[in-house]
């Protein structure tokens, strides 16, 4: 009951991608996409988290896994990589972070600023870390391909 | 050499104004430039607009400059964008053919604003249930986010600041959130806030920043980062005014922690 209750919670994720990719001003036809970045995200993040325990692990995992799949789907489909990227990318987005980071400024909390600065922090580099882990393996692949070849 | 520059400048301009990186612009700008053969040039583009010029042994040397005042969101033109010009560098299409594309593209009507403002609400709506609140939450999050997604859908079309848009919208928030916790104080108000607020934080435009920033791109991704902070420094001037107000009326307290 609990794992249905899981799986229903990470499709709802994905309805919500999806939904925001209309605020994006996605096309029709990559609208579903938006649903299986989302629904990949939201679905490596919970796995990973329930495995391993470790927000930060979850979230580096969760966003290689959409960055990769981002990538190949930016390939075959030849559309540029934000089309993928940007929705897949959301829900670990640390959006929540950032506004109790600069909300305990305003209201002189110290200890909002740091505990949610961190995890700002902490959020935005790992992100990027994967994406660029995810780029650099897809361009070694591409070059490994070529000299094989 | 002036329609090359100028075709691949329009195609520069839209993507740039339609929320893509620097080095996708610069990107498309060069596919261009060498799709017509033209191999010695300088690009740069920066957040808020891109100077290009062309080097030729046997003509004067051509730089023309193009800013962009208004940046949103729009995938589906950096798509369309990428889609035309790769055409273009494999010679299926011409000049004037990628120029008249290029027009196309830019005047395309993006979502309704009624579908966007349902959008948005039902978006936050599922993410709140799907973050793990009771289907309740995740209906009065469908709900508090109306009026919000509605004035930002208004703000965007009347050119209102950035930080004007977010401080007003912020507020909203609150109140709505602050009234629907004293209306039923059993709401998990902060999984809700947690939601709605993904509308009017800037998270894609922070990993942008610093992806821009590890692309040794200093000049953009700082700009993109002090956007980013000013963005949650107005919202939450806005979410914890009206808390701030709240309290001191109402004298309970709404944050749950």
């Amino acid at each position: 009951m609990d794992i249905l209750i899981i799986i229903l919670q990470i499709l709802l994720v994905g309805l919500g991608t999806l939904l925001f990719g209309i605020i994006f001003n996605a096309s029709t036809e990559e609208l579903p996409y938006m649903f299986l970045m989302g629904t990949l995200c939201r679905g490596a993040y919970v796995f990973f988290y329930m495995n391993l325990d470790s927000m930060v692990l979850a979230t580096f995992f969760a966003a290689l896994i959409v960055s990769l799949v981002s990538i190949f789907l930016s390939k075959s489909k030849n559309k540029p990589l934000p089309v993928f990227l940007t929705a897949g990318i959301l829900p670990i987005l640390p959006g929540y972070s950032i506004f109790k980071t600069i909300l305990g400024v305003v209201e002189g909390k110290p200890n909002d600023i740091f505990t949610y600065g961190i995890l700002t922090l902490q959020s935005l580099t790992i992100i990027t870390l994967s994406v660029i882990i995810a780029s650099s393996v897809s361009k070694m692949l591409t070059y490994l391909k070529k000299t094989l070849t | 050499m002036h329609t090359t520059l100028n075709t691949a400048l329009t195609a520069g301009a839209i993507m740039l104004s339609n929320g893509s990186e620097t080095y996708r612009v610069q990107n498309t700008i060069a596919m261009i430039l060498d799709g017509n053969n033209y191999h010695d040039y300088d690009i740069l583009v920066i957040g808020t607009g891109m100077v290009v010029t062309i080097n030729s042994e046997d003509q004067i040397p051509l730089t023309m400059t193009k800013t962009v005042n208004h940046i949103v969101n729009n995938l589906e033109k950096i798509s369309l964008v990428a889609k035309t010009v790769n055409q273009f560098y494999l010679g299926k299409l011409s000049l004037d053919q990628t120029m008249e594309e290029l027009k196309k593209i830019d005047t395309r009507k993006p979502y309704s604003i009624p579908v966007k403002i349902l959008a948005t609400a039902l978006g936050t709506g599922a993410f709140t249930i799907g973050f793990g609140a009771t289907p309740l939450e995740g209906l009065v999050t469908f709900l508090i986010t109306l009026l919000p997604a509605a004035f930002i859908q208004f703000a965007n079309k009347r050119d209102v600041s950035f930080f004007l848009r977010n401080l007003v919208a912020g507020s909203v928030v609150a109140l709505s959130a602050a009234t629907a916790s004293s209306i039923y104080p059993l709401l998990n108000l902060d999984q809700i806030l947690a939601s709605v607020i993904i509308i009017l934080t800037p998270g894609v435009m922070a990993v942008t920043a610093v992806r821009d920033m590890v692309n040794g791109d200093f000049i953009t991704g700082s700009s993109r980062a002090i956007e980013a902070l000013m963005l949650a420094l107005s919202l939450s001037i806005g979410v914890g005014a009206v808390f701030t107000l709240w309290f001191s009326l109402q004298g309970g307290i709404v944050w749950t922690y």
